[in-house]
């Protein structure tokens, strides 16, 4: 082989190298001696795609947390009420852990102090399956204060997405819901909206 | 001469030998019956050599979940969903989509990348949404079910876009002299999109099977909320069937019995006149049942090459037009039965139908593609030939053939799209046998008891490798 063909062969080589790490895809980096790994704000607004995201979930607990707290169901109880926080139905296009929403709008409510929580459905089991092995006898008395509550908050997350050629939104609204379990009466209800709008680039690989 | 000659062959072997590492469609295809299955899936899991292609990780998410691995497959269906993304999100003038369009617009069809058909995009959200159902999460199905939709009502105008520029080109074609109105007879598929059942099709991407489970699964997800009657209209205005994968258990044998003797009324107060026998309705513990049976393999696409002479047979220039080969595997009886029914389930998907009627509606794009590429081959061999002689022209004409089919060849679909999709929603009694058959295989097991529903997925991959799951709500 003449060394004009060993030339152009490692050139062609380095070229392919160079074309293949410049297709390989974005992603988590590799974490070594040149890792891109550090802190970032967890409160900071978070712009990296259209999707349901950290702030939103920051923003919507922060919101109807304060708008709960206020109504007079709560901040005007002779004690803090009893309440149930069950499932938010997710009713988007996307795959949003609500549970997620739910915990972070609990230990809000929780930090305020002006409410107490008892476990949710999916939990109660454990909670009664504890209670059979440290307790001897399970009264009905003990089981129904477990389960009766004065308030389940209750919600949903939906979506509208459109799209064209040029751009995408979203719009989110997650909507939650007081209700009294005796009556079925809704007590309170409020939303949070968030709209978000991606464009494509003009010009790109 | 002769090193050049030597780097050209060297880059053809390395070629071939890439393409040979990898399962090519047709070994994929022949090795899924139940002592192959397992080696194929971990052949294929570990195939790295096509893991940016949308095709791949679909074939993947199909063999995983006929092996009952739904996370995984939940896991590949999201790689394949973010090549669809990051594709349809490219910038508005995207280098990779000029390259690969004057790539396929002058050298060959197999220089395009394959990001699926429309029915194809919708589908995979079909076949993730069992995944997450089966896994137990029906919430997460639904989600799957209105990307589906969403995908659905994309292709309606996208569709159109396409039809529209497919006159466009044909209109193009005909000023410069070429006929692309008619189909060439040489091609394989020429009878097929001609067929009567193909050019009935409403279109080529909106399926009543995906729509009426779409219906299903969010009746079981918000139980309360009636939010699957918009899809089950759907459904039932594309296929009228539809309204057959529902049914309820025959009313039982109402039991008279003798009523016990009534005390006489007195004078002065006001009796009813009681009759002598009550009906009593024996009481059954009905549960819903929903059995969903994905049969088969779909068409696999490929280049088919129509060769013609040139300059008096000195050499040749070619049409490559995309080309289906027939699906596989598939079943052609499904019977399901209880203590108290017998049902035969419509075929709601039909993909094979859908592809046909996708190749019918591109054709004439396609076919005005392909006589500019033959036209550029045309006019290689000519120069090559009017420079080196006969002989020239006809090495031109064969290094451009070999070329062409090299790419061809990594130009594949979703190969292992279940060809067949029957459905059926029916009430059944708990704790009976429920017995499903599947040509001449009958598979039975037992309903669970104190349960709402049971949703059954049926994985007919071959008549020796049928796998059957189901989940209890």
């Amino acid at each position: 082989m003449t060394t004009l063909t060993k030339l152009s062969l490692s050139t062609t080589l380095i070229l392919s190298s160079f074309l293949m790490s410049g297709c390989a895809t974005g992603g988590a980096g590799m974490v070594g001696a040149s890792s891109n790994v550090k802190y970032g704000d967890a409160k900071a607004a978070e712009t990296v795609t259209a999707d349901f995201g950290s702030s939103d979930l920051q923003s919507t607990a922060e919101t109807l947390t304060q708008s709960l707290l206020e109504t007079r169901y709560i901040s005007k109880a002779q004690q803090p009420p009893k309440v149930r926080l069950r499932t938010v139905n997710n009713l988007t296009y996307e795959h949003i852990d609500t549970k997620a929403i739910t915990d972070k709008i609990r230990i809000k409510l929780l930090k305020s102090g002006q409410v107490r929580f008892l476990a949710d459905t999916a939990n109660l089991n454990q909670v009664s399956a504890e209670r059979d092995l440290t307790t001897t006898a399970t009264t009905k008395t003990k089981m129904k204060a477990m389960t009766d509550s004065d308030y389940i908050i209750t919600g949903n997350v939906r979506s509208i997405k459109k799209a064209n050629d040029d751009v995408k939104d979203v719009y989110y609204n997650v909507s939650l819901e007081l209700v009294d379990p005796q009556s079925g009466e809704i007590l309170w209800a409020d939303e949070k909206e968030i709209r978000k709008v991606t464009s494509k680039s003009s010009v790109g690989w | 001469m002769v090193n050049r000659l030597h780097i050209v062959t060297c880059s053809l072997l390395c070629a071939l030998q890439l393409s040979a590492t990898s399962l090519d469609s047709n070994a994929l295809r022949s090795s899924l019956s139940k002592p192959q299955f397992d080696q194929t899936l971990s052949t294929l899991r570990d195939d790295t050599s096509d893991q940016s292609e949308f095709w791949y990780w679909l074939n993947l998410a199909r063999m995983q979940q006929a092996h009952g691995d739904f996370n995984a497959s939940i896991n590949s269906f999201q790689k394949s969903f973010e090549i669809l993304d990051e594709y349809e999100n490219r910038a508005k003038v995207s280098l990779r989509n000029i390259g690969s369009f004057l790539g396929s617009t002058f050298l060959s069809k197999g220089a395009e990348t394959y990001y699926g058909k429309g029915y194809e995009r919708s589908l995979m959200h079909t076949l993730n949404a069992l995944n997450y159902a089966m896994n137990g999460n029906f919430q997460g199905a639904s989600v799957e079910m209105r990307r589906m939709e969403q995908r659905q009502e994309f292709w309606l105008s996208e569709t159109e876009a396409k039809i529209k520029e497919a006159a466009e080109e044909q209109a193009k074609a005909e000023k410069e002299g070429n006929n692309v109105s008619s189909i060439p007879s040489e091609y394989s598929m020429a009878a097929m999109l001609e067929d009567p059942s193909i050019r009935s099709l409403a279109n080529s991407y909106q399926d009543p099977f995906s729509y009426t489970l779409s219906s299903i699964i969010t009746d079981i997800a918000f139980p309360s909320e009636k939010l699957g009657e918009v899809s089950l209209k759907r459904a039932l205005s594309l296929n009228p069937d539809v309204s057959k994968a529902f049914v309820k258990l025959p009313k039982p044998a109402v039991e008279t019995v003798a009523k016990p003797k009534q005390p006489p009324v007195q004078k002065g107060k006001k009796g009813t006149q009681q009759p002598l026998v009550q009906a009593i309705e024996p009481k059954i513990d009905k549960m819903d049942v929903t059995v969903v049976v994905l049969a088969g393999e779909a068409p696999a696409v490929k280049i088919e090459k129509i060769r013609f002479p040139l300059f008096n047979g000195a050499n040749y220039a070619s049409i490559d037009l995309p080309a289906y080969n027939p699906p596989i595997n598939d079943v052609s009886v499904v019977t399901i039965s209880t203590n108290k029914l017998i049902l035969q389930p419509p075929r709601l998907l039909q993909t094979n139908a859908m592809a046909y009627k996708t190749l019918k509606d591109e054709f004439v794009g396609e076919l005005s593609k392909a006589v500019v590429r033959a036209t550029a081959k045309a006019v290689v061999a000519k120069q090559a030939s009017d420079n080196f002689g006969a002989f020239g022209g006809l090495m031109a004409s064969l290094a451009m053939d070999v070329g062409s089919s090299i790419a061809d060849s990594g130009f594949r679909n979703w190969e292992l799209l279940p060809n067949s999709g029957y459905l059926s929603k029916f009430e059944a009694i708990q704790g009976e046998t429920l017995t499903i058959t599947l040509n001449d295989r009958q598979e039975s097991f037992t309903l669970p008891k104190d349960k709402k529903g049971v949703l059954v997925l049926v994985s007919y991959i071959t008549n020796d490798n049928i796998r059957i799951d189901h989940v209890e709500y």
